[in-house]
């Protein structure tokens, strides 16, 4: 030990290069390989000529050819000179035994060691290793939530005050027993705005057995998605917005081409996407107020109220949605021939200037004006079964405040054939709610106050373009891929109901795609027939109180 | 009262007749004086972009391409006093279509209004205006 810090003290500032290297130094080299501790603490000082390039691109030559990644410290790059420090030994060594010198694109390049220049006190103003300081930025950046948050990584304040330069982010494809710890047991990943080429594969390896759900890639520069296919079967979270490959590509044909990669994707860029992979663009496309209250509001608005709108029981489940005193006007601009076609408009629609109903003008105020809701309620009870094709919705909401919320969607529907409507159409419309909002112990009461609502044909193109995607029916009672959370809770009731064991109740349960209503008439089915014959529902399937439980087992083997 | 509302309702066609009439003529003509238009505060949502100010709003129009409106459906009704305003609104909705100068085809719009009254002129609160196209 004593003879090596001598030997270390010998060898302080010395210039290494083709003419200086002796055998004796190359066994001083390789002695302190086997010793890391020591060796880690002194940094060599790496001079290249003639570089032109930059410097991240001579670091992955240099690391390329001699077959050693370093992280360089204090990098410099003055008039010929580019340097770099390194306390990588294994970096010199490969030096040396490659002659000092490297190729790139027809050039050799020279190079020259300056031998144990500094040390880890000179840099970082403590007895610490690059090694120690990238574990421990590493580290802090894993949260209690098990997220591991690399984005920006690089430029980690850190780095920049010890002049480490992290040239990139795959680096830490080194840092093997680290990357193993937080590989087990990271669940989401951030690794935005690191300026990424590609998706990093040598990074996302140490995820692959984990149980990482969640990967945040977006602010990059990843034109494909290659490179993430081994982990992409468990990913239920993905952004990846901002990079190359979301540009030119329109909303719904983006979400599908990166569901199909992802099976269990539920949700992408933070917007939620449903079971067929297809998110509901309204989501995306209203400006004026766009803070979180506001899209769960106007969600569940749409979803309900298009849903039962759309549902073949008529219109009384829509009524609710009105106050009492509601107005609702129908505008279109059909012709009489159409009209004669569309009784159901028939006397509740008007226009101001169509110009072949220009003498309705005169009474309009009491022609086509729905002010209640049981008018409304007659009016759309006259309507044919429709459905409305949620991707093609657009909605603007114009004012949200404690007092009103403004709507306005536009989108497509279809009348069905039903009797007394023979054809089927396609109609675009627009809808504007004007909602008063009442608030009553804490609970916000929307009810539309004024709604207007304008209808002509569909064109051509906006026939081509809607019902591309199955339509769901939202207003059924099966959850659609419901969550652990909503599983629990169903489970929860339909148990305290049934007083079903959790297995039985939850394969019940799963039966029939977690509808609990389905669910409980099959059990009552079954249940009636236990009392009439027995045994069509096993005595074990149910709770028991625990004390009991001994007793009834022993009383079933009886049966048995 | 049923006649009070009657007499509301057709002021408010009346006034939505009048005041569609101004406004496609200025948007599609006198684009530069659009600003009167709106409240100072008027809020326009076109096609899913917010700008707010009349101001803005006038810049952004002046950089649309020039337009012509042709008006197919007309709508109004007045809202509840206390609504929107503290004032007489009326809530109104045209659709018809529009053609751009950099573009022949003829393009279904919808376009929904909230207009106030201050000082006895007639000015836009909000304005929804969007292109019936298809988004996919």
């Amino acid at each position: 030990m004593a003879a090596e810090k001598y030997l270390m003290e010998n060898y302080k500032r010395f210039l290494l290069n083709r003419t200086t290297v002796t055998p004796v130094i190359v066994e001083y080299i390789e002695n302190c390989l086997t010793n890391e501790e020591t060796a880690n603490q002194s940094f060599h000082k790496i001079m290249i000529h003639n570089w032109q390039d930059s410097l991240p691109q001579v670091f992955d030559v240099i690391s390329n050819h001699y077959g050693s990644s370093f992280i360089p410290v204090n990098c410099t790059s003055k008039g010929e000179l580019t340097s770099f420090y390194t306390s990588s030994l294994k970096l010199v060594m490969n030096l040396i035994k490659f002659d000092f010198i490297f190729p790139y694109s027809r050039n050799m390049f020279n190079v020259d060691v300056l031998f144990n220049d500094k040390t880890a006190s000179d840099f970082f103003r403590r007895v610490t290793t690059v090694e120690d300081i990238v574990s421990s930025v590493v580290c802090c950046r894993f949260t209690e939530k098990c997220v591991l948050d690399l984005s920006n990584f690089c430029e980690d304040s850190e780095f920049v005050d010890n002049k480490i330069f992290f040239y990139k982010l795959s680096l830490l494809s080194q840092f093997k027993i680290l990357m193993l710890r937080m590989g087990r047991d990271t669940k989401k990943l951030i690794l935005r705005n690191n300026n990424l080429s590609l998706a990093p594969a040598d990074i996302l390896n140490f995820f692959i057995k984990s149980d990482l759900t969640a990967i945040d890639l977006s602010y990059n520069n990843i034109p494909s998605l290659q490179g993430l296919h081994r982990v992409s079967s468990k990913i239920e979270r993905l952004w990846i917005e901002g990079n190359p490959l979301c540009e030119e590509l329109d909303p719904i044909t983006y979400v599908k081409k990166i569901a199909i990669r992802f099976p269990r994707l539920t949700e992408l860029d933070g917007v939620k996407i449903n079971q067929h992979g297809i998110n509901i663009p309204y989501f995306r496309n209203y400006q004026a107020t766009p803070d979180k209250r506001t899209k769960v509001v106007v969600e569940h608005f749409i979803r309900n109220y298009f849903s039962n709108f759309d549902a073949k029981k008529g219109f009384k489940s829509i009524a609710p949605f009105y106050e009492e005193q509601a107005t609702l006007t129908i505008a279109t601009d059909f012709t009489d021939a159409q009209e004669k076609l569309l009784q159901h408009y028939g006397m509740f629609h008007r226009n101001l200037i169509n110009p072949e109903h220009n003498n309705k003008i005169a009474t309009i105020s009491n022609y086509g004006l729905c002010n209640s809701r049981a008018h409304i309620f007659t009016v759309f009870s006259r309507w044919p079964e429709t459905i409305h094709d949620l991707s093609t919705f657009t909605v603007d909401v114009m004012c949200h405040n404690t007092a009103v919320l403004m709507l306005t969607i536009d989108g497509i529907y279809k009348e069905l054939v039903s009797p007394g409507h023979p054809t089927e159409n396609i109609f675009q419309f627009r809808r504007t709610f004007l909602f008063n909002i009442h608030t009553e112990n804490q609970i916000s009461i929307y009810r539309i106050q004024h709604e207007m609502m304008n209808v002509r044909f569909a064109t051509t193109e906006q026939i081509r373009n809607s019902f591309q995607t199955p339509i769901v029916n939202t207003n059924s009672l099966t959850p659609i891929d419901p969550t652990s959370e909503e599983k629990e809770a169903l489970l929860k009731v339909f148990q305290h109901i049934t007083q079903l064991k959790k297995t039985e109740a939850e394969l019940r349960l799963t039966y029939n795609s977690w509808n609990i209503y389905n669910a409980m008439r099959d059990f009552s089915k079954e249940f009636s027939k236990n009392i009439t014959k027995n045994n069509s529902i096993q005595v074990d399937r149910f709770l028991v109180e625990e004390e009991d439980f001994s007793d009834c087992s022993s009383l079933l083997d009886e049966i048995d | 009262m049923a006649e009070v509302i009657a007499k509301n309702i057709d002021n408010a066609c009346e006034t939505a007749e009048e005041f569609t009439k101004i406004f496609y003529k200025q948007v599609d003509n006198n684009r530069h004086l659009s600003s009167k238009l709106y409240l100072d505060t008027g809020l326009l949502v076109w096609n899913g972009n917010g700008i707010n100010g009349s101001d803005k709003i006038q810049k952004f129009l002046m950089d649309l391409p020039a337009s012509n409106h042709v008006l197919k459906t007309l709508d109004a009704q007045p809202i509840s006093e206390n609504l929107v305003s503290n004032k007489l609104s009326y809530l109104i909705q045209a659709c018809g279509d529009v053609s751009y100068q950099n573009d022949d085809t003829k393009k279904p719009f919808q376009q929904t209004f909230v207009i106030v009254a201050v000082d006895g002129k007639w000015k836009i609160a909000s304005d929804c205006f969007r292109l019936q196209v298809p988004y996919s």
